[in-house]
């Protein structure tokens, strides 16, 4: 084990051909075996939670960051522990205060002796550079804080001073936030939200499961979930997802769903004309498109169905849409346009 | 293992395309479609679609023929059916027939509508890919693979084999046709539209045929003896004249025995030799040009009738050109201004005033034969031509001196008189050198419109002269424009009423014959105690509506 070397990919970059010698039909076997063992082992320390397990995987594999609210004690913070744990990659925890300065994110450049007796600048890595970061209570930390976030969210680097530091591959941004304290917190910026390939709701869990929540947790608190997939399997399983094909009409489907969102424009919905303040971003497509050829895959299918862009565009749309007061007046959450706009976009898709 | 060799054989296809051209890259991809198609069992399904497209064809054929047929019926529902005799296989056949043509009429619609939708309904290969995903829950994996048919990557081949398994574990049979019971309900509809279309009683006609009933008339018969006796002391030479007269007796003789109007009518056009004499008698009048010319041909026609025609013409040319002859004369002879009143005193007379009205009549007369000799084509050595020349110039000499006092009106007409004779002889050459082709196109109009107007005494509709058509639109025209000042009340009728069985209103009895009306007429006053005097003045009273009919047609 000690021997093991883990070689790690950035995106974009090729495997080599030795490397990468399974058949196809074997590639798809392990990518299914593999998202098979993460659900196996994350469930063993949450409990239900199968739809937001299930996501996180699918933004995992698509390379996307993902934002978790929920009430405290359902189990967001643990979910990303384990996660962290199962995924055998560095991580790294950051507890989001008002007080925490961009530099106790990033990391900063420090004056220390070498051996000589000499000072030098160092660059001191913060904790963002791990390969899975838990950004929790991602809201309470001030805006310049959460400014410092969006160039590594995006593109996976920090520049401090002249320098650019990369971040290794694969790179994920797991934040959590309560929606009920407001108090001491600070809206995430509309940019930063929107580099989130997913917001996941965290709900409260049904009765049956907080009975097995209360039972596991009466023997032990300890996380026993294991790493069963490393960070270069988790880059190949990213490759193979890509090549999933997607039909032209689905793709248009999915591109007219997102312009859908958008108010201003004469071809959006009806529901979005109405309710919607502003629409969602043009990553908002991107997202859709790569997520869901992963869950084809997930659910053993090479090609994207318009069933898949539909179940995605909650999670995908939903923090990248503003509401406006008329839905407010009418008691219509995000979810809800969401839902009126897929049933419209589909009535134009027919 | 197999698939997996299906697969890898795949690959190797396409590994192999980098090594062709480009054209046989292509033709190569195109074989790949075909194959992943027939693989994933897209043909297959192809062909259900195609059974389903015939039985919606066929349901939207049996539909438009249903209603064709409802509407072929409705019309023949519509039209009244004249079934005499009522015969019960005749009835039958009339039925069959017309069954037999509702059968054709409905095939006829049938065959087009079911092309027209067997074609129409054809769906391209995405669109039925995207019913068979629908239909199937395929989550558009026979979209994708079509769309990646030619693709050549790993994750291509590994859709198609994704796709061909679940196809394999479907039934091509499951194939279910679309919105069908819309084509059931309009065949439904179009059998119920049929059906009551049936339930439409037929206007059938089982009384015999009402024909209109003809029996000589007394006017009619008149009239018939009057040409015969026309015929007889005419100039005609034997045998044509008794011929004529025989042929004219022996259609009087079969118009006495007739009872059926068709039948009379057939008789009267078959006598006159043509069946429609409007086209003969204008062919006739073209063709002569002149009055003269036309008399000579009717008088020469192969048709005793038309030839009779042509001799009355003659004789009332001649009777015209008396009048004519008459009128002209006039012209030329002075009046005699010296009257008296009632005690025989002499009334003074404006002499001024004669002479300058002969000064002006002298010399109209002088300008108007100039004229007509200049028109008449007449040469000019001719002695009549040098006569009227010379009538011409005298005329103008006495005006001139009349005018300028160097005689007084007495010489004037002493001179006159001396040439009374001289005028007489002249006055009958005048004719000619008047204006001939004027005078022949009227003479020739006469011609026509005499031959015309004998028509309504048989109970025929008068053929119009191509001219007068012309006239007519041409009055339409402005009718048409001059529509408020339209008057529509007035009018004494076309003139073909009398004599004719054209029906006119009667008080007591509703719609009856015009010519039974006048014939009764008759009876009672030739059969009741009239004196001879009152007899007279009542067949005056009938003359006078006689000729003032014909007058009317005249104008």
């Amino acid at each position: 084990m000690e021997n093991e070397i883990i070689k790690v990919y950035f995106v974009g970059d090729q495997i080599p051909a030795e490397e990468n010698n399974n058949t196809p039909r074997e590639r798809v076997k392990m990518f299914s075996q593999k998202v098979k063992a993460i659900k196996d082992e994350l469930k063993k320390d949450v409990v239900g939670q199968g739809e937001i397990i299930d996501n996180v995987i699918v933004a995992i594999v698509a390379g996307g960051n993902v934002l978790l609210e929920g009430v405290p004690g359902v189990g967001k913070t643990r979910l990303v522990r384990s996660l962290g744990r199962v995924l055998s990659l560095p991580f790294s925890r950051i507890q989001f205060t008002p007080d925490l300065m961009p530099s106790d994110v990033t990391g900063a450049n420090v004056v220390e002796k070498d051996e000589n007796g000499r000072l030098n600048t160092k660059f001191r890595k913060g904790p963002i550079f791990a390969n899975l970061v838990l950004a929790d209570e991602i809201n309470r930390a001030t805006p310049k804080t959460q400014s410092a976030m969006l160039e590594v969210m995006q593109e996976h680097k920090v520049t401090v001073g002249n320098e650019v530091h990369k971040i290794a591959e694969p790179f994920f941004v797991l934040a959590t936030e309560n929606p009920i304290e407001q108090d001491g917190t600070y809206p995430l910026p509309e940019a930063q939200m929107d580099r989130f390939v997913f917001k996941l709701i965290v709900n409260f869990p049904s009765d049956a499961d907080l009975v097995d929540i209360v039972k596991m947790t009466q023997k032990t608190l300890d996380e026993t979930a294991s790493a069963v997939i490393t960070g270069e399997e988790i880059l190949e399983m990213r490759r193979l997802a890509s090549d999933v094909l997607v039909a032209d009409e689905v793709l248009r489907y999915a591109i007219k769903l997102v312009s859908g969102t958008h108010p201003e424009l004469k071809t959006c919905a009806p529901s979005t004309k109405k309710y919607v303040k502003y629409g969602a971003s043009p990553r908002a497509a991107q997202a859709l498109v790569t997520c869901a050829k992963v869950k084809a895959l997930m659910e053993g299918r090479y090609n994207v169905s318009y069933d898949d862009i539909n179940e995605l565009a909650y999670p995908v749309l939903r923090h990248r849409i503003k509401v406006n007061f008329t839905a407010v007046n009418d008691k219509l959450g995000v979810d809800d346009v969401i839902e009126m706009i897929i049933k419209e976009t589909k009535k134009v898709k027919k | 293992m197999e698939k997996e060799k299906n697969v890898s054989t795949y690959n190797q296809s396409v590994s192999d395309d980098s090594a062709l051209s480009r054209r046989d890259r292509k033709k190569a991809r195109k074989r790949r479609i075909k194959e992943s198609k027939r693989q994933t069992g897209f043909y297959a399904f192809r062909t259900k679609d195609a059974i389903i497209r015939a039985i919606k064809a066929i349901l939207v054929g049996i539909a438009v023929a249903l209603l064709v047929g409802g509407i072929y019926t409705i019309i023949t529902k519509v039209i009244p059916l004249t079934l005499y005799p009522l015969h019960p296989l005749v009835i039958a056949l009339v039925f069959i027939s017309m069954f037999l043509v509702l059968g054709i009429v409905m095939a006829i619609a049938f065959v087009p509508a079911f092309a027209i939708s067997f074609f129409g309904l054809r769906r391209g290969d995405k669109s039925f890919a995207k019913t068979i995903d629908e239909q199937f829950y395929l989550k558009e994996s026979m979209q994708t693979m079509l769309e990646h048919a030619g693709d050549n990557s790993e994750m291509a081949s590994l859709q198609r084999e994704g796709v061909k398994e679940k196809v394999n574990g479907l039934r091509h049979r499951m194939l279910k046709p679309k919105k069908l019971y819309i084509y059931i309900i309009s065949v439904l509809l179009s059998a119920l539209f049929i059906w009551i279309t049936f339930c439409i009683p037929y206007r059938i006609i089982k009384e015999e045929p009402v024909t209109a009933t003809f029996k000589l008339t007394d006017m009619q018969e008149k009239k018939l003896k009057q040409i015969e006796a026309s015929v007889m002391s005419s100039d005609m030479k034997s045998p044509a004249k008794e011929e004529v007269a025989e042929e004219i007796a022996a259609l009087t003789n079969a118009l006495k025995v007739t009872t059926d109007f068709d039948t009379a009518k057939s008789l009267v056009e078959l006598s006159v030799g043509n069946g429609s004499l409007e086209g003969h008698i204008d062919m006739l009048t073209k063709k002569a040009g002149t009055a003269y010319a036309l008399h000579d041909i009717l008088v020469e026609d192969d048709t005793a009738f038309v030839r009779e025609i042509g001799r009355l013409l003659t004789k009332l040319d001649s009777e015209r050109f008396k009048e004519k002859r008459e009128i002209i004369r006039q012209s030329f002879v002075h009046k005699d201004f010296s009257k008296q009143d009632e005690e025989g005193v002499e009334i003074e007379i404006d002499m001024e005033k004669v002479t300058s009205d002969t000064v002006k009549l002298l010399r109209d007369n002088a300008s108007e034969l100039k004229r007509a000799l200049e028109l008449s084509g007449i040469d000019s050595a001719d002695s009549l031509y040098m006569a009227l020349l010379k009538v011409t110039i005298d005329m103008e000499a006495l005006a001139s001196e009349l005018e300028d006092g160097s005689i007084n009106y007495h010489n004037a007409v002493g001179r006159d008189e001396g040439k009374g004779e001289l005028i007489n002889v002249i006055s009958n050459g005048i004719y000619f050198a008047l204006d001939k082709q004027n005078i022949s196109y009227s003479v020739g109009f006469g011609a026509s419109d005499e031959i015309r107007e004998m028509f309504p005494e048989f109970g025929l509709k008068a053929p119009q002269r191509e001219d007068n058509k012309n006239e007519k639109k041409e009055n339409d025209k402005e009718d048409e424009e001059n529509d408020e000042e339209k008057d529509t009340d007035g009018g004494a009728g076309d003139g073909d009423v009398f004599g004719s069985n054209d029906l006119i209103y009667d008080k007591e009895h509703g719609q009856i014959k015009y010519g039974e009306v006048i014939d009764k007429y008759h009876q009672i006053m030739n059969s009741s105690s009239y004196t001879e005097e009152q007899k007279k003045i009542m067949q005056e009273y009938f003359d006078i509506l006689y000729r003032g009919l014909e007058d009317e047609k005249g104008e």
